[in-house]
């Protein structure tokens, strides 16, 4: 495990970072140099993340990967109707939202099933 | 759900594959397949857009019918085709370049998909609406594409289309990210990773960045098209310019750097050399990123309402990496023994026309030429020679170098020359004109034009057409040899990265044997000449 895979990810944060306090200095504008300071800070959250997790110890090849997930489809078609919804009518939210949480659900069981799979993985 | 293990070696296929496979293999030719379905869609939009253009006056279709079209096609183009296309390649082989079994976050790979395909539909239902499809250009410049301007269903059924198909973009984006972060195999140090593999790491940072902001714009656009009063004051639409540039200019280097990357793969291939200046080009992808990130608001040079010498002297600073990254490529030939091939062509194609795109860019990042080429055919023909004469051709270099390892097949090269040759003498008819009318003064987004326009205009319709032959040769070539196969080995070429190392196309966890060594960037060219046991010796 090492931080060091977050090294791009920090130095993109700090260029961008530089040119975001070069245009806070030259700008009389607000939501320019705003933008850049935020993706400047979301990078480094991203790379703060990617240091404390490092990369995987194990050889990926001994994971146990998920073959199909039908509970990621529904998450999708959830909120594709939430949003087409938000033109169309509270009742294709209301669709869409139930969709979407027996597609959580779904989410919830599958990472489950793959955790119990990489147990067997693990015990061989 | 079935959970896999290595003991499955194939993806699932039939029906259910189709649908809820989490092979990213799977999943990025199923992106590459939408896109491939929108780039049809968008390109007879083209054709009617050239059409239409063949003559003065309006012949086929009325202003109104000429924006939506115009509209359509470039949401289509950008938002349904480039981007995904640009990912699925990351998609399919990022986690085979670093040794990676599986892509990381393998579900959402398959939500970005969904998520293209609802946003696709949902943008395309436009179309059997009472008003028409979304018809403010794919930028919806706010109070063009407000209730009072653009009323009607389309509009909105648009907007959430973009909403979908940027958070399908993000999603994948991540996928990538997550892989390059933590998926590596051993020895697979970030300074050993293929040139396109950067590439692809940076086309990711680039799209989390900027995504949020497209989301955030689209998000008030429809607040505003619903209830008012978020643009609707003084200085607004300029904040939603920034919004949507903060993304829309950045998403121009994410359908530029996976062909920067996939053209550096093919050329160090075809020359039969390492890729020449390996550091100083993973260190200008790390500034271009940078920079591009930091120069949206030259598409706003004539709003009066940016700081303009900032934006125009980091614009001005992308020469810096841009340059490094074509000497690289150029210093990658130099002295090699080069293959001439039809991945190879299209590569030297690339470089050259994105050329063009870039030099053109020069003038549009300089305020007083900018001013006097704005919202005219100059920047239609600078745009597109990034995007088509450069990307495209990028992607077809990419796309005939890996078709072997994809198919297991080979592609005939009779018909991919034909291809390349009614391509490459297609877009350069088509788009060149564009410069000389848009300085004479013909304006964008115009169904009707001033006669003296006619003869530039002729020109470029006729090469659109060329264009779509060339398309057609590309259809044909894919199913003659999907239908008439010609077997592939696994590493026809001579690869210099690991997607090579194993079969074609590869099993569901990618390498069913150990991994070569890696021991640098090019770790089966390492291999095969030798230097793997020197840099161990040496090591040792």
């Amino acid at each position: 495990m090492t931080p060091i895979s977050a090294v791009p990810l920090a130095c993109y944060a700090v260029l961008i970072g530089i040119t975001s306090v070069v245009l806070w200095v030259w700008t009389p504008y607000t939501l320019p140099p705003a933008l850049l300071s935020g993706g400047a800070l979301l990078m480094l959250v991203i790379a703060a993340i990617v240091a404390l997790r490092g990369r995987t110890a194990k050889p990926s090849v001994d994971r146990a990967v998920p073959d199909l997930s039908f509970a990621t489809v529904g998450v999708a078609l959830g909120i594709i109707n939430i949003l087409v919804g938000l033109y169309l009518g509270l009742y294709l939210i209301l669709i869409g939202a139930g969709i979407l949480a027996f597609g959580l659900g779904g989410w919830i069981r599958e990472a489950r099933a793959q955790r119990r799979a990489r147990e067997i993985v693990d015990a061989r | 759900m079935s959970t896999a293990t290595t003991t499955l070696p194939r993806a699932r296929g039939g029906v259910l594959g189709l649908i809820a496979s989490t092979d990213h293999k799977s999943v990025a030719i199923r992106i590459f397949l939408t896109g491939f379905f929108f780039f049809v869609a968008g390109g007879i939009l083209a054709l009617l857009i050239r059409t239409e253009l063949y003559s003065p006056g309006q012949q086929l279709v009325n202003q109104d019918h000429y924006n939506e079209i115009f509209s359509m096609h470039g949401s289509t183009m950008i938002y349904l085709f480039v981007v995904p296309i640009s990912l699925a390649l990351g998609v399919y082989f990022v986690p085979l370049q670093v040794g990676a079994a599986e892509i990381a976050l393998p579900r959402l790979a398959l939500l970005g998909w969904w998520l293209l395909i609802g946003g696709g539909v949902t943008m395309w239902l436009g179309w059997f609406t009472q008003n028409g499809p979304g018809d403010a250009g794919w930028t919806a410049y706010d109070p063009l594409s407000d209730a009072t301007n653009t009323p009607g269903d389309g509009m909105y059924l648009w907007i959430i289309g973009v909403m979908l198909a940027a958070t399908s973009a993000a999603l994948l984006s991540a996928c990538i990210l997550g892989t390059v972060m933590r998926r590596r195999a051993p020895g697979m140090t970030l300074l050993r990773m293929p040139v396109f593999t950067w590439s692809m790491l940076m086309t990711s940072i680039l799209m989390i960045v900027a995504a949020p902001a497209l989301l955030v714009a689209m998000g008030l656009l429809f607040w505003e098209r619903v209830y008012g009063g978020v643009f609707d004051t003084s200085g607004g639409p300029i904040q939603y310019q920034n919004l949507f540039w903060f993304f829309g200019h950045p998403v121009v280097y994410v359908m530029f750097f996976p062909f920067v990357g996939a053209v550096g793969e093919v050329i160090a291939v075809f020359s039969r050399k390492r890729f020449f200046g390996y550091r100083a080009h993973v260190a200008a992808l790390l500034l271009f990123t940078a920079l591009s990130t930091s120069v949206w608001a030259h598409h706003m040079f004539a709003t009066g309402q940016i700081t303009v010498k900032y934006f125009s002297l980091m614009s001005t600073a992308l020469i810096i990496p841009a340059g490094i990254e074509y000497l690289d490529l150029v210093g990658t030939m130099w002295g090699g023994r080069i293959r001439v091939g039809v991945p190879m062509a299209f590569a030297v194609g690339f470089i050259l026309q994105f050329l063009i795109g870039g030099l053109s860019g020069i003038f549009t990042g300089s305020p007083p030429l900018d001013y006097h080429v704005t919202d005219s055919y100059f920047i239609v023909g600078h745009f597109h020679y990034t995007l088509f004469a450069g990307s495209l051709f990028g992607f077809f270099a990419a796309f005939y170098y890996w078709w072997p390892k994809v198919t297991g097949t080979f592609l005939r090269t009779g018909i991919g020359w034909i291809h390349f040759v009614l391509l490459f003498v297609g877009a350069n008819v088509t788009f060149f004109p564009m410069f000389f009318l848009g300085y004479d003064g013909m304006p964008r987004r115009v169904a009707d034009y001033d006669p003296q326009f006619t003869d530039l205009n002729r020109v470029s319709t006729i090469g659109a057409f060329i264009i779509a032959l060339g398309i057609l040769a590309w259809l044909v070539n894919i199913v003659v040899s999907l239908v008439k196969r010609e077997p592939a080995p696994d590493d026809p070429w001579g690869g210099h990265t690991l997607e090579w190392a194993t079969s074609s196309p590869p099993p569901r966890h990618n390498f069913d044997k150990p991994l070569p060594p890696i021991r640098s960037y090019a770790p089966l060219f390492d291999a095969r000449s030798g230097q793997t046991a020197k840099i161990e010796k040496a090591e040792a």
